[in-house]
């Protein structure tokens, strides 16, 4: 039980830490990275619930590996748009 | 193990993560804020390991730590992005403390009346599990109770894809502008053993943690590691075969979901009788598509000639 206290007290913190850095960013990169931490920081604390029952709970890690899959696709796509928004800075750049 | 160590243990694990991540919003250092994110994700696996979790705890080390830090790291390497991060003013920082104070209370009064309590849905699982033919219980749920959960997943990553693709950016791998010599050497026996050790993942997957999602993603480290040392051969393949590989888990699901409609009359319900099969089926389909998916996500730019449209794909 002792374990399951000290990881949810752990995602919070690290929930806490990502809402701290997406508030705080200015760069679209250090937001988008922040968001993640935020959300391995929600991901930690419904795997320590699912740790609370005798047997860990299966349907709890199925919803976290698709939580995952879909963070790192969201991610990816996010990254595109930042991409794209510096490729369209620098030819703006570039005709000016 | 005693249980004051366990309890030191995961206290310092814990107290470990929460430091990390501190430090990787506060660092102005952008390349160093990357590298303690992909730390970052190999602790949270050893963290995930003690709260019995090793099926995430593989995912999170694959998906999580790798695939997005490739991702990220990817991103630093465009031009302009290498200069520190501003420091943020003093006004906002405080702000951003008192957001973080706010959701943290609330997620913590949420979780406070939980911590005596038990929950889930173990035991319906293990009285079902006899009937999906596999006897790990997150792969039947993933593929059997929940399949419906995981063709909308796969149709997640390709609508992704798709939305990379369509912002016609001119992505590429990063310092793959020269064959690198010592990374080449080190990467062919790697890519093949992450390959083969792919293949065991997604196998063991039936009777032991594994599946589709962390061997797709540990092939995709592969692919990645190839495009990094700058084989001349290395890359994605031709844009049709992009195209059929990353479709071919949504197809195949869709596919064995419309034959489980027609012998047992409901979508993705497999038939009982040869759930087994199904189910490996759908996993090889999805570990292929998945694979090559993340390999693209990392990569960004859309295959193939990049001129013309033609094609008319969605």
């Amino acid at each position: 039980m002792s374990t399951v206290v000290i990881f949810l007290a752990g995602g919070v913190g690290l929930m806490g830490a990502g809402v701290y850095g997406i508030v705080c960013a200015a760069d679209a990169l250090r937001r988008i990275l922040a968001l993640n931490i935020a959300s391995v920081g929600v991901l930690t604390i419904f795997v320590a619930l699912a740790a609370r029952n005798p047997v860990a709970d299966p349907v709890t890690h199925a919803m976290v590996l698709t939580g995952l899959v879909v963070a790192v696709s969201a991610t990816g796509l996010a990254l595109g748009i930042v991409r794209r928004l510096a490729q369209l800075g620098e030819s703006e750049a570039g005709e000016s | 193990m005693t249980e004051t160590m366990s309890v030191l243990l995961d206290a310092t694990l814990a107290a470990t993560l929460v430091f990390i991540a501190w430090r990787c919003v506060s660092t102005r250092d952008a390349f160093g804020s990357i590298a303690l994110f992909i730390v970052l994700g190999l602790v949270m696996a050893i963290a995930w390991v003690r709260l019995r979790a090793p099926d995430l705890a593989l995912a999170e080390a694959a998906l999580g730590s790798a695939i997005t830090g490739a991702m990220l790291l990817a991103v630093w390497f465009e031009p302009r992005r290498r200069l520190p991060w501003a420091s943020p003013s003093r006004r906002r920082r405080l702000f951003a403390l008192l957001a973080a104070c706010g959701a943290m209370g609330v997620v913590a009064g949420a979780l406070l009346p939980l911590l005596g309590s038990q929950g889930g849905l173990a035991v319906e699982v293990q009285a079902e599990i006899a009937a999906t033919g596999v006897t790990h219980p997150v792969t039947a749920v993933l593929l059997d109770f929940r399949s419906f959960d995981t063709f909308l997943e796969l149709c997640v990553l390709v609508a992704a894809l798709i939305g990379i693709w369509r912002l016609d950016v001119r992505g590429s791998i990063p310092g793959a502008t020269s064959l690198d010599p010592v990374l080449a050497s080190y990467a062919k026996p790697a890519v093949a053993m992450l390959i083969v050790l792919g293949g065991a993942i997604l196998w063991r997957g039936a009777f032991a943690p594994g599946g589709a999602f962390q061997a797709g993603a540990t092939i995709a480290a592969g692919g990645v590691l190839m495009m990094l040392a700058a084989y001349p051969t290395a890359g994605p393949p031709a844009a049709h075969w992009c195209r059929i590989g990353t479709g071919l888990g949504v197809l195949g699901l869709l596919l064995l979901g419309v034959i489980a409609l027609v012998t047992s009359g409901s979508f993705l319900d497999w038939p009982d009788a040869k759930a087994g099969t199904f189910i490996l089926i759908a996993e090889v389909a999805a570990t292929v598509s998945i694979s090559l998916t993340l390999i693209l996500l990392v990569l960004a730019a859309r295959p193939g000639p990049s001129t013309g449209r033609a094609g008319g794909h969605a």
